[in-house]
């Protein structure tokens, strides 16, 4: 073993002069999938530190009681009981609210916006609220007596200035700012239990403002409450709503904990989620990365095997042979892992802007996880370690004379060595060449197109993920949409008769050329050792002016069982005539609403990729005891007048709540979609840099593998031209295989993506694994066009090659 | 005065000689199988060589002399046979053996040189010093490249080098480190006739200075005029082995 450490330090040197942009190439190739796979892999960390911040900034309420509906008591009132429970000791801060229901309408850049709100009246003054506390997101907090604030996710969805005058219950107020509460940091309600962005407001307001607007003055209907540090919540939680029971038993109070807002619940769900898939992209990324690191570092030491066999004919052992290809390993991992941290900031930064946007919480943290980095540095250096120690451990299994005689150059064949000599092909020997030079080294070519359908692979996935994503929704608006795009939908305040002055003013309104009353409740559906399912349960007129698409059983006018998405027939495993269990709200004989079960049939499937729409007939509905009623009126509306301008008309009359355009759901599943679609265009675009780097990378080391071939050629009289054609050729075959194979792999990757892991993550929504043509042409780009250009940046070197040199050098 | 650290169980000058000769092949053979065929590189090689010779291992191309050269030299392994060299037997030495064996016994030189790109002259020459575990390997370097008169060109790399210029450093890199073989594959196949000269010059004196076993392979007859001994290959097998029939000729005299 030689011991003179200068002069491996001074090789080591020379050959990282020598290859200075390779080294730097695969390094950034290896910093850019460990970047990505930092930055991706603490999508969850960073989401759930700020959920906690947010959370915590605003003091979220550890208790709430919240009254009856219709129920309210003095101001003053809710505190006071509190206080004087077993519980009042430990509370450290409470604070009354006013909620109720309401209408605002708002002029957004896309028209007049009518949608149902809940009214949020709380303590501003002195900087309250105390406990959940508001943040103002955009504008300023309420100062005159009509100023109000709307939701975040409400402003952003309908794109509303900061400042806007609107009407909140017919009343006239001015919209000054974008609010940011714990309960609401996402809203959960949506029309028939769907939850879609910007169909339901919360407006907050000064108390005074929101009982005055409620018409409620001086009164309170709900309480929230932080304990001390300490205090067992649930117990608590208990304690209060035994005292309530027993001190107040009118106000019909329900105690309930943080852990039951929906909003928090979800945010801290989501979270876990979608990071199940953003970690198999982020895994994605950096296999392809690491393989093709693998691939390129062993062809940069496979190059020096001469050399290697060479330290072998001198004595050189194992661990001697093994020290340059070490020393480039190490190289390479030190500044990849240098690059890589650089490159986690700056996606961390770019994932940022995406969050910033998918989530409108106060806070928003994304720190460098050092862990995570570790993680993918680790499998990254990994890589490179066993890229260096390969080719020499191949190396040491011959006998030094194999060595010194079959360097990187010298290509026998292997198993394909006979065949390849009884292959005809047509053209001369030139035209011959890149097919038998792809021939002649089937492990070089095999790995070099592996490394090629990694990434290949990787992009197929990422895109074909959007693509599933949007044949989702285009199936949604097909069958939503279907013969009446222009519909709209007018939500009424409540369950009203079908016959009545709300309806039948609905019908007759202008710019309305037809109308059918509808009902749509939600409904938990149940089969024999499935579990609940929660479906947005629609009557369906057979003489209305849209008609859902049966695609199995039968949905004939007088069918009195339900028309299931195919997503919930197969996850409820019923087939049409199979009966289900159904639980939902049906109107009592007080006038109240009483829960209750009932078995229906199932009449068949619609292909709706959303799992909870479902349909009944009117013969049906009657069945279920929900007859004669209507809470949506399905219009159609004259020609020439669209959505938005009858949603101008309709808005204020009486019973009209909203009006939305029939398309609002696939709206809202087309919002949800492009927040992943922000998060996946960073690893689709750092694969697609990860390609070129890898086709600049192959196509210089091939470069230097045909160093004497491509002299030779120039020697004979061939223009530099020919070997540039013969490299893209010879690369466009390689470029091929990979990208074949990483279409193949890819799709497999999209199908285990889409059917096994979105249902965990978005199991409301049904979407099949589909590749679109543009997709198919990314990946032939991608893995051949790219590929087979590369050598083109090798043209110059051949022009100004000094062929005679080249011809004397003996590697 | 060369400074040479004699291994274990090899005699170097002033010590006590091995039993038998330096080298010495008992049956040697060596097959290859490519495809569906069996190539005889190598049939049945008795061979043995003592300190101090000059040996030319002359034949035709495809002859075997080089796969007897690669068998020497434990860049390859026998098919069947024995071989003793410089005392120890590798008929059955592991790979460990073998590369402590090429440190410290063999010196072999290429005909297409095989110098590290990535190493200057004088480094290539302190490379395999040190490869031999020679105490003052740059300093003994110097010494060779003097030797082979190219002091001044010692901080060339091998591209800057001519040919001839390229071999001499390959030779002063065997003889940095001193071992008591030194073989030579056509050492002069790639050089014209006065570099040739100059590098038969620098190999046969290292015969009478280190006694050092020689044993160069080529196929120019005139070559094997200076040769104490001349082994004759054909077809894989020893046709002729004996001693140049009126002593070895002085290089001076040779003309190609």
């Amino acid at each position: 073993m030689v011991g003179r450490a200068g002069l491996w330090l001074r090789w080591s040197l020379r050959d990282l002069r020598r290859r200075w942009l390779l080294v730097g190439a695969i390094a950034l190739l290896l910093a850019l999938g460990t970047g990505l796979f930092t930055g991706l892999g603490s999508m969850r960390d960073w989401r759930v530190a700020s959920n906690d911040r947010s959370f915590a900034l605003l003091d979220v309420h550890d208790l709430r009681v919240a009254l009856e509906e219709g129920v309210d008591a003095p101001a003053g009132a809710l505190v006071r009981a509190a206080a004087a429970s077993p519980v009042g000791p430990d509370i450290s801060a409470a604070e009354e609210r006013l909620l109720g229901p309401t209408q605002l309408a708002v002029d957004a850049p896309a028209g007049r916006v009518v949608v149902p709100a809940r009214m949020v009246g709380v303590r501003m003054a002195g900087g309250g609220p105390a406990v959940d506390g508001v943040a103002v997101d955009g504008g300023r907090r309420p100062a005159g007596r009509a100023e109000v604030l709307v939701d975040a996710g409400f402003a952003r969805a309908r794109d509303l200035p900061p400042s806007s005058p609107a009407t909140a219950g017919g009343a006239p107020v001015r919209v000054v700012g974008r609010a940011q509460s714990p309960e609401w940091f996402i809203v959960t309600e949506g029309p028939g239990g769907v939850p879609v962005p910007g169909s339901v407001a919360i407006v907050t307001a000064p108390l005074p403002t929101a009982q005055r607007l409620l018409d409620r003055p001086g009164r309170v209907n709900d309480l929230v409450l932080t304990l001390r540090p300490g205090a067992d919540r649930d117990a608590a939680a208990a304690a209060l709503g035994a005292h309530l029971d027993r001190a107040a038993p009118g106000l019909g109070a329900r105690v309930s904990t943080t852990d039951d807002i929906e909003s928090r619940r979800l945010l801290y769900r989501d979270a876990d989620g979608d990071q199940q898939l953003y970690s198999i992209f982020a895994a994605l990324v950096l296999a392809g990365a690491a393989l093709a690191a693998f691939n390129l570092i062993s062809r940069v030491v496979e190059a020096e095997r001469r050399e290697i066999g060479v330290g072998m004919a001198l004595g050189l052992g194992p661990a001697g042979l093994a020290l340059r290809p070490a020393l480039l390993g190490l190289q390479i991992g030190v500044l990849g892992s240098a690059l890589g941290v650089a490159a986690g900031v700056a996606v961390a930064r770019a994932l940022r802007g995406v969050l910033a946007d998918q989530l409108p919480l106060p806070v928003l943290v994304t720190p460098f996880q050092p862990g995570v980095f570790v993680r993918g540095a680790l499998i990254g250096i990994g890589a490179v370690a066993l890229a260096a120690a390969w080719p020499v451990w191949r190396a040491v299994r011959v006998t030094p004379v194999e060595a010194i005689r079959s360097g990187a150059r010298s290509a026998r064949g292997g198993a394909l060595g006979p065949w390849l000599a009884r292959l005809r092909l047509p053209g001369g020997s030139l035209a011959q060449m890149p097919l038998r030079s792809v021939l002649r080294s089937p492990r070089r070519t095999a790995l070099t197109a592996a490394g090629i359908a990694a990434v290949v692979a990787v992009v197929v996935a990422l895109l074909g993920t959007l693509d599933a994503f949007r044949d989702t929704i285009g199936r949604s608006e097909r069958e939503t949409l279907g013969t009446a795009p222009e519909r709209a939908v007018v939500t009424l305040s409540g369950p009203l008769p079908i016959d009545s002055p709300a309806v039948r003013g609905v019908a007759a309104a202008p710019g309305v050329a037809a109308a059918a009353p509808t009902l749509r409740i939600a409904a938990g559906a149940r089969a024999a050792g499935s579990e609940e399912l929660t479906l947005s349960l629609a009557t369906a007129p057979p003489d209305g002016p849209w008609e859902p698409t049966p695609t199995s059983g039968a949905f004939g006018a007088r069918d009195r069982g339900l028309l299931l998405s195919e997503v919930a027939a197969a996850d409820l495993g019923v087939a049409p005539g199979e009966p289900i269990e159904l639980a939902y709200a049906r109107p009592a004989p007080d006038g109240g609403l009483r829960l209750t079960t009932a078995r229906v049939a199932v009449a068949g499937t619609h292909p709706d990729p959303f799992r909870a729409l479902a349909y009944l007939r009117p013969a049906g509905a009657a069945a279920l005891g929900l007859g004669g009623l209507a809470g949506e009126v399905q219009v159609v509306p004259e020609p020439g007048v669209t959505a938005a301008r009858l949603a101008e008309t309709l808005a204020g009359r009486e019973g009209v709540a909203a009006v939305a355009p029939a398309s609002a759901t696939t709206d809202a599943l087309r919002d949800a979609i492009d927040d992943y679609t922000a998060v996946l265009l960073v690893p689709v675009g750092i694969a697609v840099v990860l390609a070129l780097l890898i086709a600049f990378n192959t196509a210089t080391i091939n470069a230097d593998e045909r160093l004497r071939e491509h002299a030779t050629m120039l020697a004979v009289g061939l223009r530099p031209r020919v070997p540039a054609g013969l490299a893209m050729a010879e690369s466009a075959l390689v470029g091929l295989l990979g990208a074949l194979g990483g279409v193949g792999l890819g799709w497999a990757l999209l199908r285990f993506i889409i059917e096994v892991r979105v249902p965990d993550v978005l199991p409301e929504i049904g979407v099949r694994a589909t590749l679109s043509p543009g997709t198919l042409l990314a990946a032939g780009l991608v893995g051949v066009v790219a590929v087979a250009l590369a050598p083109l940046l090798t043209v110059r070197r051949l022009r100004r090659m000094d062929v005679p040199a080249a011809l004397r050098v003996v590697e | 005065m060369v400074d040479v650290a004699a291994p274990a169980g090899v005699a170097g000058p002033g010590g006590r000689p091995p039993d038998g000769p330096l080298i010495r092949l008992e049956g040697v053979a060596r097959e290859y199988r490519v495809g569906d065929s069996r190539v005889v590189a190598l049939a049945g090689v008795d061979l043995a060589v003592e300190a101090g010779e000059f040996v030319v291992v002359l034949g035709p191309s495809g002859s075997g002399k080089t796969t007897l050269l690669n068998m020497i030299g434990a860049l390859d392994t026998p098919t069947v046979g024995r071989l003793v060299i410089a005392g120890r037997d590798l008929t059955s030495a592991g790979r460990g053996e073998l590369a402590r064996f090429r440190r410290h016994a063999v010196s072999f030189i290429f005909q297409v040189f095989n110098l590290f790109p990535g190493l200057t002259a004088l480094e290539n020459v302190e490379f395999g010093a040190d490869v031999a575990g020679r105490q003052g390997a740059r300093e003994r370097a110097r010494r060779m490249l003097d030797r082979v008169g190219l002091a001044e060109r010692a901080a060339h790399f091998p591209h800057e080098l001519s040919g001839g210029e390229q071999q001499r450093v390959a030779i002063a890199r065997a003889l940095a480190s001193g071992n008591p073989v030194l073989l030579a594959d056509e050492p002069t196949g790639e050089l014209d006739f006065r570099t040739g000269v100059q590098i038969l010059e620098l190999l046969h004196d290292q015969t009478h200075t280190a006694g050092t076993a020689v044993l160069v392979v080529t196929h120019n007859r005139e070559i094997a005029r200076v040769a104490d001994r001349v082994v004759e290959m054909s077809s894989g097998r020893v046709v002729r082995d004996g001693p140049n029939p009126g002593g070895p000729a002085p290089i001076s005299a040779l003309q190609w």
